[in-house]
């Protein structure tokens, strides 16, 4: 019996050839991708970072967004409160600005979801998903708009076609092709997120400026709970030995003269973090464009360099969305 | 941070910060100019945000030194607190300063 009957009688139906032809495509795919990382470990491991990356950098976005949108309301509660007009043209760039900076956030899911699809490749539709992913990447990078810095335009107009060019890539089994893309696209996005740092630390500073503000005004408005914060403090010295605070008023209004102090140390607590969170995605960023420009020179990746911690970043992101 | 932007910032986060302050030794006509120069303030902040500059423009860079030398000028008035009319002329100048500055930010 030829080979081929033989192979086709063992398949069964059209269909389940069809899956089976996908199936080795898809494997093809997954090898060729593994070939370009020299291992199946490292391709897994370098989409992993990207996915883990990309997760950081979108819950970084994010709470930037809620800072954005956060700065909104407070602008309302400073109007009522110390009669400040908050008049709709600056409502509307704050809007505009938090558009913006959820369009990041948008966009890094996408990176991620497409990080995540490339460890799916050797699955029945892990090539479709990867080149949607790619396509979708591409849809949220076209909307892009840089914030306050100048770059070079083919920075920012990079991006969608290097995300098309992915997905263009895998739908055509190109892997190599692909992974030269991803790392040129890793390669634009970095130098936005350099560039835009600056604009993202001012609207981190005047978000804690304008809460600090509000702040110190209700407390020295006497618009503050003394025996909330009292008793919080108190707690650091009691709760140690099983106690608990019951303080009268008059020790409530002297451990409350200590609010300003409080705000003014926490103000600077907060602005550090984001710097500190600001540096550490900048470097996991640069680490990851690294190995992607390794694996298409096809450099064998650093073995036991793990990548730059991403718990500063999703720290910060966590304490602003917090709140 | 950018210098322009970190100038208008400057500008807008200083007046924010010692509008309670200030406004304590205002008169009611007094108080309505001080919050008018903070609503410009934050006004040319905001309209610089997402946007650019041409950093290599020297009518930026000559802006953007004097609203610097400004803040700087008004966090001295301001701590010193001793003439609230000429610390709301010097307002006023520095507040002018980073409006003209933010009408050159070019759209993104």
């Amino acid at each position: 019996m030829p080979e081929a009957v033989s192979l086709g009688r063992r398949l069964g139906s059209p269909a389940a050839r069809a899956r089976c032809a996908i199936r080795a495509a898809s494997l093809l795919i997954w090898l060729g991708f593994a070939v370009a990382c020299n291992s199946t470990s490292d391709a897994k491991a370098i989409a992993s970072q990207l996915a883990a990356t990309a997760t950081a950098l979108s819950n970084y976005y994010t709470a930037l967004h809620t800072e954005v949108v956060n700065t909104d309301q407070l602008n309302d509660l400073e109007q009522g409160v110390t009669g400040l007009p908050y008049d709709a043209q600056v409502r509307a760039s704050i809007m505009d600005t938090a558009v913006e900076i959820q369009k990041r956030a948008d966009m890094a899911n996408d990176i991620s979801t497409l990080a995540a699809s490339l460890t799916q490749l050797t699955t029945s539709t892990g090539a479709a998903d990867a080149s949607t992913a790619a396509g979708k990447l591409a849809s949220s990078a076209a909307s892009i708009k840089p914030l306050a810095q100048m770059l070079p335009a083919s920075v920012t107009a990079g991006l969608a076609p290097a995300a098309q060019e992915i997905a263009t890539a895998i739908q055509n089994h190109k892997i190599r092709e692909a992974a030269q893309h991803i790392a040129a696209f890793l390669d634009n996005f970095i130098k936005l997120y350099a560039a835009e740092e600056s604009a993202c630390k001012t609207i981190n500073d005047q978000y804690v400026g304008i809460s600090g503000t509000l702040s110190l005004w209700f407390v020295a408005n006497g618009q503050t709970d003394p025996a909330g914060y009292s008793s919080a403090l108190a707690k650091l010295a009691l709760a140690p030995y099983g106690l608990t605070a019951k303080i009268d008023a008059a020790t409530q209004t002297k451990i409350a003269t200590t609010q300003q102090l409080f705000i003014g140390q926490k103000s600077g607590d907060l602005i550090a973090a984001h710097t500190a969170a600001s540096k550490a995605m900048e470097d996991a960023l640069a680490d990851i464009a690294a190995r992607a420009a390794d694996v298409v020179e096809a450099k064998p990746l650093p073995g036991g360099v793990a990548p730059p911690s991403l718990t500063t970043v999703n720290q910060w992101a966590a304490t602003i969305s917090a709140k | 941070m950018q210098d322009a932007l970190a100038a208008i910032e400057q500008n807008y986060m200083n007046l924010n910060q010692q509008l309670a302050m200030l406004s304590v030794n205002c008169t009611p006509d007094q108080k309505t100019a001080l919050m008018n120069q903070v609503v410009a303030a934050r006004s040319a902040y905001w309209s610089c945000v997402n946007k650019a500059f041409h950093d290599d423009d020297p009518q930026v860079v000559s802006l953007t030194s004097q609203l610097s030398a400004a803040n700087q000028q008004l966090c001295n008035a301001v701590q010193q607190m001793g003439d609230i009319a000429g610390t709301l002329t010097q307002i006023t100048q520095a507040v002018t300063l980073a409006s003209s500055l933010a009408s050159m930010v070019i759209s993104a």
